[in-house]
């Protein structure tokens, strides 16, 4: 059941009916039902996984409050020296439980998505000595949103370690925390702290909260099945012929498909949160307009921001405050000064951040180098920011005039869209070849032959719909870059207005949307990590 | 301590405004600033700050800041 489909709607009002019919007190229960049938109709048998890692989590999280517990008992009729001793013992245990927590859960995630990828390196580097090994290397198929929970539920033992939340008490309410249907498939990646808040309260009916839902569900629909979908054909055609086009529709489609991405990816996080809001219950956003970023460490603070913080707040932080690293960061503050002191354990961690990041989004190198295609922009960016600052502070350069910030937006923006060219390719060897002859092969003939609007399945009026698109949603992104909530505006003028709004949307996806025989919605990228 | 914190985010972020209710959200810390002030926090009142410390409520701003301190020190 995909969430662009009309199973989908029809599943969520189910859901909503009886929700909003039971007592406050169990209506989480019908989210827990609903997504257990929402996970097993699509992950059937491997749902099992789920199980297992809920399992696990529970009865860690339970453990090690015990632990804590316990402690605290039996601290306070001790000497000070005794305390000292029984905390660390009490420490010792709980980084025990930590740690076989991780591995668990990390391993079902490693052996599931990355068997395939170690064999095959193996085989290639064997290869290279006239070694055969592993010359058929294992596929298995992934559980449904394995990435995801997994995540989130490392975020959840962690944060019981840290002390930072309360490990929860019911089973079936951390099982839902982990299954909620709208966040399995793509996130966003959610924390126990922030979600536990919204997700068992039982909101009641409210009209205009749950038509604003609506309204941004049928929004994601819009830009899933008009934008995203009808991209994809002309992505497609060139990166899978790539060696037929020339250097200026190999452009185009990277170009396109920047905004593929992010209208599917925006689009499914749409349908997320508003199907969330409906039941009263908020996700994090993932996106906070990221194409008006100034820089490409704004744009990861802007684009798939919950990824980027899970990834600052249990790997960042760790690595830099990790003993070792603060032996080097303060050993290297005493003779590189305060900034470049701090950048060198900041360097390491930043790798293992970007290595993770490129890692996690999928089992091959291409991802890999996407990872750190990033981290030496940004490394890059800090190591030259006192001799940036210095020239600009010379050249009496103003960054902060409009002319500035729009060439800043377009940098940023391109460094985006090679980002994105290494993301899409389907190996190394062809993003480097796209990339090549986008320098060495541009020629303006497709602008006057017409051939850079003509592709398989793609002709000018999808570019026509396409155009018309991007154009609507930068505009959206420049009302809400003011600080405007437009369906909030919509709603406190009449809420006719945002009837009407659902009207239109559907409308328009009916109408110019990419579905029908043999044209069924393409699955969503992001689901596949 | 207030003073001697509100001099230390001042070193870090020469420009910034440390009567910000949000340094996060506001920009006035970014997480390599962040480090740089846990550093300095550490050498300053010899403390420990884990990785677990490093949340938005305990550098949100100098009151946060202060609290977060007092706590640690007590704490050890």
């Amino acid at each position: 059941m995909s969430y662009v489909s009309l199973e989908f709607l029809a599943f969520t009002l189910v859901c909503g009916i009886l929700y909003f019919l039971l007592p406050q007190k169990v209506r989480w229960t019908v989210l827990l039902v609903g997504s257990f049938v929402f996970y097993i109709v699509n992950a059937k048998y491997l749902s099992v996984f789920i199980v297992f890692s809920t399992l696990t989590l529970y009865g860690a999280g339970r453990w090690l409050e015990i632990c804590t517990l316990k402690y605290k008992e039996q601290k306070g009729n001790l000497e000070k020296e005794e305390r000292k001793a029984l905390k660390a013992k009490t420490d010792r245990k709980k980084r025990l439980i930590l740690v076989l927590t991780l591995l668990l859960n990390l391993g079902i995630l490693l052996v599931f998505k990355y068997t395939g990828f170690f064999m095959g390196t193996v085989h290639s580097f064997a290869e290279l000595f006239g070694k055969d090994i592993f010359s058929s290397p294992l596929r298995f198929a992934l559980p449904l949103g394995i990435s995801y929970y997994t995540l989130t539920g490392i975020s959840y033992i962690t944060d019981i370690y840290r002390g930072t939340v309360k490990a929860e008490k019911n089973p079936f309410k951390l099982s839902l925390f982990l299954v909620f249907f709208p966040h399995i498939v793509e996130g966003p990646l959610a924390r126990y702290g922030e979600l536990s808040q919204t997700l068992f309260s039982g909101a009641n009916f409210e009209k205009n909260r749950v038509i604003s839902g609506a309204v941004r569900v049928f929004f994601g629909f819009a830009k899933k099945l008009i934008i995203a979908d009808r991209a994809a054909f002309l992505v497609n055609a060139v990166f899978e012929n790539s060696p037929q086009y020339t250097g200026a529709n190999l452009l185009l489609a990277a170009l396109i498909y920047t905004f593929q991405i992010y209208a599917e990816f925006s689009g499914c996080m749409d349908i997320a949160c508003g199907t969330s809001e409906i039941f009263g219950i908020t996700l994090s956003e993932n996106f906070h307009q990221p194409f008006f970023s100034k820089s490409i460490d704004e744009f990861w603070r802007r684009w798939h921001i919950t990824l980027g913080a899970w990834l600052k707040d249990y790997v960042f932080y760790p690595v830099t405050l990790s003993a070792p690293l603060k032996k080097i960061s303060a050993k290297s503050r005493n003779t590189l000064g305060s900034y470049y002191g701090m950048l060198l354990p900041v360097c390491l961690a930043l790798f293992c951040v970007w290595f993770s990041n490129g890692f996690w989004h999928g089992a091959s190198w291409k991802y890999v180098v996407y990872g750190l295609y990033y981290y030496f922009i940004m490394m890059a960016g800090k190591l030259l920011k006192p001799l940036t600052d210095k020239i600009m502070v010379a050249l009496k350069i103003q960054t902060e005039t409009k002319i500035g910030a729009v060439f800043s937006i377009l940098r940023t923006n391109l460094i985006v869209l090679f980002g994105m060219l290494i993301f899409r390719s389907s190996s190394l060897t062809q993003a480097f070849d796209i990339t090549k002859r986008i320098f060495t092969q541009f020629s303006l003939t497709p602008f006057t032959d017409g051939s850079l609007l003509t592709y398989k399945n793609f002709n000018y009026q999808d570019f026509i719909v396409l155009t018309v698109g991007f154009v609507a949603l930068l505009a959206v992104g420049i009302v809400r870059e003011k600080g405007i909530n437009i369906r909030e505006r919509m709603l406190n003028k009449n809420v006719a207005v945002a009837l009407a709004a659902i009207i239109v949307l559907s409308a328009l996806t009916i109408t110019f949307g990419v579905y029908g025989k043999g044209m069924g919605a393409s699955p969503f990228i992001y689901g596949q990590f | 301590m207030r003073e001697t914190i509100i001099e230390i985010i001042k070193k870090i972020a020469p420009s910034a405004n440390t009567q910000a209710e949000d340094f996060i959200a506001q920009g006035v810390l970014d997480s390599i600033s962040v480090l740089r002030l846990v550093g300095e926090l550490e050498d300053e009142f010899d403390i420990e700050v884990t990785a677990g410390q490093v949340i938005k409520d305990n550098f949100k701003n100098i009151d946060a800041i202060v609290d977060f301190v007092n706590k640690v020190l007590e704490e050890q």
